[in-house]
């Protein structure tokens, strides 16, 4: 047994069509070979893929994109903008509210945190708020900071109560995806800063919890 | 008929009949139908850029499958752009084979959305056309021969190529970095 033997065998080990004695050689030589180890394990993976269910696409759905990429081509930033994203899988809630904050490039001040919304948040599942993100110019080097209160958290950062980058703000809308979650009682608010070396502005979204609303 | 008219019809003769099968690849790939819908108008968007490569292409599915799964590989790129959707494994400079094999494999204790979810991520970190060339042999099921026309590499090759795909992917898999998402941080306090 060699990897190359095993390289070319190593599907038939994965759907199961290989013969019980050979299967026990193959995964023998995983054993002690690291690189045939992980590409077994890579393998499954794919096979994990191949075996999803296979969705149809909706009904008009060929219509109207074909239509939108013959008539014009897409404006970037617009509907598919590049903080968008899907990795939290089926775990995230379907439900979603898009926020639009209109930042009409600071001509408010600054210091002044306003409330644009309110997003309800659940302790049963964590839910995608998507928060659009409009300016009317190219702002590289943004940096953006959240900072949650109160008992709401962003899937998968635990405690972590603030959170600060810096990225390249497209003119128009930039969408940024959040998942969360409630830890507790009461919900809370999001504190979102955006601040470029011209300015800063400061929004606030309330976060009641779902389960308290009446 | 007008312009707008010819293009479309032009443009649905070569890609609709394939449109079911971009559109499941893409949901394989995606969270949400929105985001399955919007990869695949990137490819329809590069299909009609290229309509003339497009007609003169004899596997015409192979090469919109391949846009496709380079277009979801750029899609991720940019996602990891963002400090909370992503596994910040440093992306292109990240060297599985820095990562030591453990006894425990995370990845076969997960459910099974975390499972897809984290081989979607790992896909993500891949080079482009790795994850086209595995994507395509391993899950939409063609041939080497049928490479080899789509690719002009020689059998030897992508199967090599497809060795060291696999191995990079199951290394990627059986990392840490994949098991949390970790924060691109400037800053931050508990």
């Amino acid at each position: 047994m060699n990897c190359i033997e095993f390289s070319e065998q190593v599907t038939a080990l994965t759907t199961g069509s290989m013969p019980e004695a050979s299967r026990d050689e193959y995964l023998a030589h995983a054993e002690v070979c690291a690189g045939c180890d992980a590409a077994l394990r890579g393998r499954r993976a794919m096979l994990a893929m191949e075996r999803l269910p296979v969705e149809q696409p909706p009904a008009e759905l060929f219509e109207r994109i074909a239509a939108d990429v013959t008539r014009s081509r897409p404006q970037r930033g617009t509907s598919r903008s590049f903080w968008t994203g899907a990795a939290f899988g089926g775990a995230v809630a379907a439900s979603l509210l898009a926020i639009v904050l209109m930042l009409g490039v600071f001509e408010l001040p600054a210091d002044q945190p306003q409330t644009v919304a309110e997003f309800y948040v659940s302790a049963d599942e964590p839910r995608m708020m998507h928060v659009a993100i409009e300016v009317d110019r190219a702002l590289p080097g943004a940096e953006i900071s959240i900072l949650l209160t109160g008992n709401v958290e962003v899937q998968g950062f635990g405690s972590r109560r603030e959170l600060n980058w810096s990225d390249d703000l497209d003119a128009g809308v930039n969408k940024l995806s959040l998942p969360l979650v409630a830890s507790g009682e009461g919900g809370g608010q999001m504190v979102v800063r955006l601040s470029h070396p011209d300015s800063e502005q400061l929004f606030v979204i309330d976060l009641p919890l779902d389960s308290e609303v009446s | 008929m007008s312009e707008y008219d010819s293009a479309k019809s032009r443009f649905t003769s070569l890609v609709q009949e394939h449109f079911s099968a971009l559109y499941g690849a893409a949901r394989r790939l995606t969270s949400s139908p929105s985001d399955a819908e919007d990869l695949v108008q990137d490819v329809c968007l590069k299909a009609f850029e290229s309509i003339d490569e497009l007609e003169r292409i004899e596997f015409r599915r192979a090469w919109l499958l391949k846009v496709l799964y380079h277009k979801f590989v750029d899609r991720r790129r940019e996602i990891s752009r963002s400090p909370v959707d992503q596994a910040d494994t440093g992306a292109d400079s990240f060297e599985p084979e820095q990562i030591a094999r453990s006894e425990i494999r995370p990845d076969e204790q997960l459910d099974q959305d975390a499972r897809i979810a984290q081989i979607t991520r790992a896909m993500g970190i891949l080079n482009k056309d790795d994850c086209s060339l595995l994507a395509l042999h391993d899950i939409e099921g063609y041939s080497l021969d049928e490479l080899q026309q789509l690719t002009g590499l020689n059998t030897g090759t992508i199967k090599s190529r497809l060795y060291r795909t696999r191995s990079k992917l199951g290394r990627l898999l059986s990392s840490e970095a994949l098991q949390q998402p970790i924060l691109k941080v400037v800053g931050g306090k508990e």
